[in-house]
């Protein structure tokens, strides 16, 4: 079997002194896509958000390696330098930075971690062109504030659009479909899509999702069920159309069954 | 103290004597403002009123140590004309000028108030802040200046830098500088108010209070808070286009009391920008009258205050005519216990219709000490007329922190670039790149934003 990308073993995190995640246990390998599911409050943001590092949650036990090494020592730039990319559900409008001199900052960034040297202005560009395309995402977008007017799926889209620039081992897919358009989806799909083939299909992801609409465009190795801060049933992508189908009320209750 | 006599005053015409008598008498009627003055009420005038100020003298060129002493005050790259006072004082030696021919515009008070007497009567008398403290100081004071006088239809190809130089002292200094820029009909032109500090001046041919010299000052002594009290006229006739930049980049040591006083005609297009870097008390007084049907009037400033500095903005926008577009942009940047204030006063005459007036004023606090007072104040005797305005005040938004960081972005860039491109809306309106350059570097210099430099003016793309 291929290398573990990301290991999350027994993982709880509290925001507020109030527990969210209760136990999360998950296994990642190089190349595979994982899917969270559940219900609203089950915690799925927040594991996204802890995996990246946002110092709102408090982790209170457990660990998680990224490529073998303690993800949770590090800070949020480092996790990204190592690799780790989180696709926002609400990605933030900076006014006054432009997404270009955000991402050369944020590209350079990683060059430099990585032992290359930094992009000249047109090296970046063509980089720019490339990968705007992946998501048809226009320059003029790309030159203005980060996020600042953007659209629903503009902003999706660029979040995306930042994944291929930033080339990263293991992405976090947080909610990317909420509030996205049946065509918006699509495009944010095919980007992922083509990110999955690049870079020798070596590259993980994790989608998180309410909606089971996404994973017909991001087909899923494996569906995870989040329930009140565990991961409560596991399967492969029909697991998906089950819960489509069925709601997640039966899970719920088949726990609520089995702890009697 | 604030009203010694200069040790030469330039003798003038019986009218320059009247004008001055009656600045005298104003001032003396009115007195400093107080805290109980409603357009002070945030800013103390202690410093000022318990200064021991004498008359600012003139250091010579060699003194200084000659033009290159001057350098560090250039816009790279702007090819501007430069009229330098030193200590208020007119300096011939380090100025350059277009003086010669038909088209020259500068000229110094004293040869504008021989060749010129008429205009400079009708303009110098034309003020619409009759009843303020510090411009009726100013003309009691009247003594030294610039007059800019833009003939019809002359497009002025370069900036005029007017650059005032502070020179370190041991004694409490005072100066009025007088600044009036007359652009005639369909005229252009650009002037950039600098006030900057010189601490490593030889001499200063100071007097104290007992009427000795005082020179051979080595760098960095100063003797305490030092004031400039300038006013500012300008007169944008039928279509002129005047673009004004008020940059105060002086020491901690400097109270600078600043009025800029804008009467526009017909169609006239006039842009005020203030940066405020410098000094320990600056107000900056700026009162356009939009006075012709069809005019355009930008302020736009950007504050940045650290240590114990007060900054204070005072804005009067005056539609007295129909048609008349005012927009006001104003940005600060605090930390430490800086104190900033705006206060923004829209007046809409009565049959001013069609006046479109908005204002925006955003304060951005990096310390839990620092402080802002933004007050927005309308008044509308027009039916017909369309006015906003709003202001903020907050810190550093912690979600784009996150946000950035999660990229690879180190924290203290992240910051850095969000402090950046808050103020960076400020420069970017202005229209003289060298200018907008400058202040950059100013304000990664003062806010510490180290890299960032390199990473928002590297990449303009």
């Amino acid at each position: 079997m291929s290398e573990v990308l990301l290991e999350i073993k027994d993982l709880h995190a509290s925001i507020d002194g109030q527990p969210i995640l209760r136990g999360v246990n998950l296994t990642i390998h190089a190349g595979q896509v994982h899917s969270i599911m559940g219900p609203n409050g089950s915690g799925k943001s927040t594991l996204s958000k802890v995996l990246a590092g946002h110092d709102a949650y408090e982790v209170t036990g457990g660990s998680v390696k990224l490529l073998g090494v303690d993800l949770l020592e590090m800070s949020p730039e480092e996790r990204a330098l190592a690799g780790l990319f989180l696709a926002f559900q609400y990605p933030v409008e900076i006014p006054g930075v432009s997404n270009t001199q955000f991402l050369k900052a944020a590209v350079n960034a990683k060059r430099l971690h990585d032992g290359l040297e930094e992009l000249d202005a047109a090296a970046f560009l063509k980089l720019m062109r490339e990968k705007a395309k992946l998501v048809e995402l226009p320059l003029d977008l790309i030159k203005r504030s980060v996020n600042e007017g953007f659209s629903g799926g503009e902003k999706k889209r660029n979040e995306i659009f930042q994944m291929a620039m930033l080339d990263p081992a293991m992405a976090i897919l947080d909610e990317t479909d909420s509030g996205l358009d049946i065509d918006a989806l699509r495009v944010v799909a095919s980007g992922v899509n083509a990110m999955r083939e690049s870079g020798g299909g070596g590259r993980s992801f994790l989608v998180i999702t309410h909606y089971q609409r996404l994973l017909d465009y991001i087909v899923p190795d494996y569906v995870h069920v989040l329930v009140e801060g565990q991961i409560v049933k596991s399967g492969g992508k029909e697991l998906a159309l089950e819960l489509e189908d069925k709601g997640y009320g039966w899970i719920e209750e088949e726990l609520a069954a089995s702890a009697t | 103290m604030l009203m010694t006599e200069p040790e030469q005053v330039v003798a003038g015409p019986a009218w320059l004597e009247t004008f001055r008598r009656e600045g005298r008498a104003r001032f003396e009627k009115l007195g400093l403002p107080t805290v109980r003055d409603e357009d002070w009420r945030y800013t103390r005038l202690d410093g000022i009123r318990k200064g021991e100020f004498v008359t600012a003298q003139l250091v010579s060129a060699h003194d200084l140590g000659g033009v290159r002493a001057l350098a560090p005050f250039a816009f790279e790259g702007l090819d501007a004309q430069r009229v330098v006072m030193i200590n208020g004082v007119f300096s011939e030696e380090l100025s350059e000028f277009d003086s010669a021919g038909d088209d020259a515009v500068v000229q110094t008070l004293a040869q504008a108030i021989e060749r010129e007497p008429a205009m400079l009567e009708n303009y110098l008398t034309h003020f619409s802040q009759e009843d303020d403290a510090f411009a009726s100081l100013n003309s009691a004071m009247l003594n030294e200046g610039v007059v800019i006088h833009v003939p019809a239809n002359v497009q002025v190809g370069r900036p005029i830098h007017l650059l005032n130089v502070t020179v370190a002292s041991q004694v409490q200094t005072v100066a009025h500088h007088r600044c009036l820029v007359v652009a005639e009909a369909g005229s252009a032109v650009t002037v950039i108010e600098h006030y900057v500090a010189l601490d490593g001046g030889d001499a200063t041919n100071n007097v104290n209070s007992a009427g000795e010299k005082v020179g051979g000052v080595g760098g960095n002594v100063w003797g305490g808070g030092y004031f400039n009290n300038a006013v500012t006229q300008v007169f944008a006739k039928r279509d002129a286009k005047v673009e004004h930049y008020f940059v105060e980049q002086e020491s901690d040591q400097a109270f600078n009391i600043q009025t800029l006083d804008i009467h526009q005609e017909q169609g006239s297009d006039v842009a005020s920008h203030s940066a405020l870097f410098g000094g320990a008390l600056v107000r900056n007084n700026v009162h356009p009258v939009l006075d012709g049907e069809g005019t355009q009037c930008l302020i736009n400033g950007l504050y940045v205050g650290s240590g114990t500095q007060q900054l204070d903005n005072a804005m009067r926008v005056e539609h007295a005519k129909p048609h008349g577009d005012s927009r006001q942009f104003y940005r600060g940047v605090l930390n430490d216990k800086a104190k900033a204030v705006f206060s923004g006063r829209i007046v809409v005459a009565k049959g001013a219709d069609k006046t479109d007036a908005k204002q925006s004023n955003s304060n951005l606090l990096l310390s839990d000490h620092a402080q802002a007072n933004t007050k927005p104040q309308l008044e509308i005797y027009a039916d017909d007329v369309k006015c906003t305005h709003g202001a903020t005040v907050g810190q550093i938004d912690e979600k784009a922190v996150f946000y950035l960081r999660s990229r690879g972005i180190d924290e203290a860039t992240a910051r850095g670039m969000l402090v950046y491109s808050f103020a960076a809306e400020s420069l970017d309106r202005m229209a003289l790149e060298p200018v907008r350059r400058k202040l950059a570097g100013a304000l990664v210099e003062k806010m510490a934003l180290g890299e960032v430099l390199s990473v928002v003016l590297g990449g303009e793309d």
